[in-house]
């Protein structure tokens, strides 16, 4: 049978990478430029840190129940970190929320020039027409027109995907839109 | 251990202080959310070094429900961000 002591100690270590791993985010988070950046640093806690913290509790307590909350605990966490992270990372792309001169490769960037070219090509600007769910999901015409819309969005500001409403907050028909416009996300 | 709890401690007391002066100087609500994320992942971290040096498995379901609500607020965020001037 091992000594308490020796699971206490390798506790303690597992703790105290977790917690410098949250340093190390904390002083991305202060430092870094823009948001991509500060995301990449505020991620690494998030998965790595969370399993050594985690791993410190099934040291200590080493019984099947708690180890098996814990692993719900991260399975969890690793479900929808990569979500949050990605809509964020989306988010900040299209806000133009980044310094172009700190990437060292944009392949989005030639992805959308690429599209909208394709897109001139064949409906000659005509967005009307296009319906994003016609198009094949995560397709260069499915991107430029989808960035279309968002950068339509931006000159008017309305919201974001959401059904525009009239005075009284009833939803406006169709008809009254004048067209169809690309569904929501 | 009392000495391994001061370092931790501290070190995640760090983590936590810089999320919030992050979350208060922004400038982009996108950095906000981030940090807001961050000190949540910090908040779940300190519960389980709770967990460890106090010697108990009682918080383990609000860590469950931490980790299991985090993703919505930078979600709905994300989703309702529109073209900005940084404030």
């Amino acid at each position: 049978m091992i000594p308490q002591s020796v699971y206490d100690v390798a506790s303690s270590v597992l703790l105290i990478g977790g917690a410098l791993l949250s340093l190390a985010a904390g002083i991305g988070l202060l430092r870094f430029p823009d948001a991509l950046s500060r995301m990449h640093a505020a991620t690494k806690p998030q998965i790595f840190g969370l399993i050594l913290v985690l791993a410190a509790i099934a040291l200590d307590q080493h019984t099947v129940g708690t180890i098996a909350s814990l692993l719900v605990v991260l399975v969890f966490q690793m479900l929808t970190a990569p979500i949050s992270a990605h809509m964020i990372g989306r988010a900040g792309y299209r806000n133009g929320d980044l310094l172009r001169d700190q990437l060292v490769v944009d392949e989005l960037d030639e992805a959308v020039a690429r599209a909208a070219g394709e897109l001139a090509d064949t409906v000659e600007g005509d967005e009307a027409d296009i319906d994003v769910s016609d198009l094949p999901v995560g397709s260069a015409d499915a991107l430029a027109v989808e960035l279309d819309r968002v950068e339509g969005l931006g000159e008017h500001d309305a919201d974001d995907g959401e059904v525009d409403r009239d005075v009284e907050g009833r939803p406006s028909t169709a008809g009254e839109q004048g067209g169809s416009r690309p569904g929501g996300l | 251990m009392i000495v391994v709890e001061y370092v931790v401690g501290a070190l995640f007391a760090f983590a936590g202080l810089a999320s919030v002066i992050r979350i208060v100087k922004g400038p982009s609500i996108l950095d906000r959310m981030i940090a807001s994320d961050m000190l949540l992942t910090t908040l779940i971290c300190v519960l389980a070094a709770d967990m460890v040096f106090s010697g108990h498995t009682r918080t383990i379901p609000v860590i469950i429900v931490l980790a299991l609500s985090a993703v919505f607020g930078s979600i709905t965020v994300a989703r309702y961000v529109s073209r900005q001037d940084p404030s």
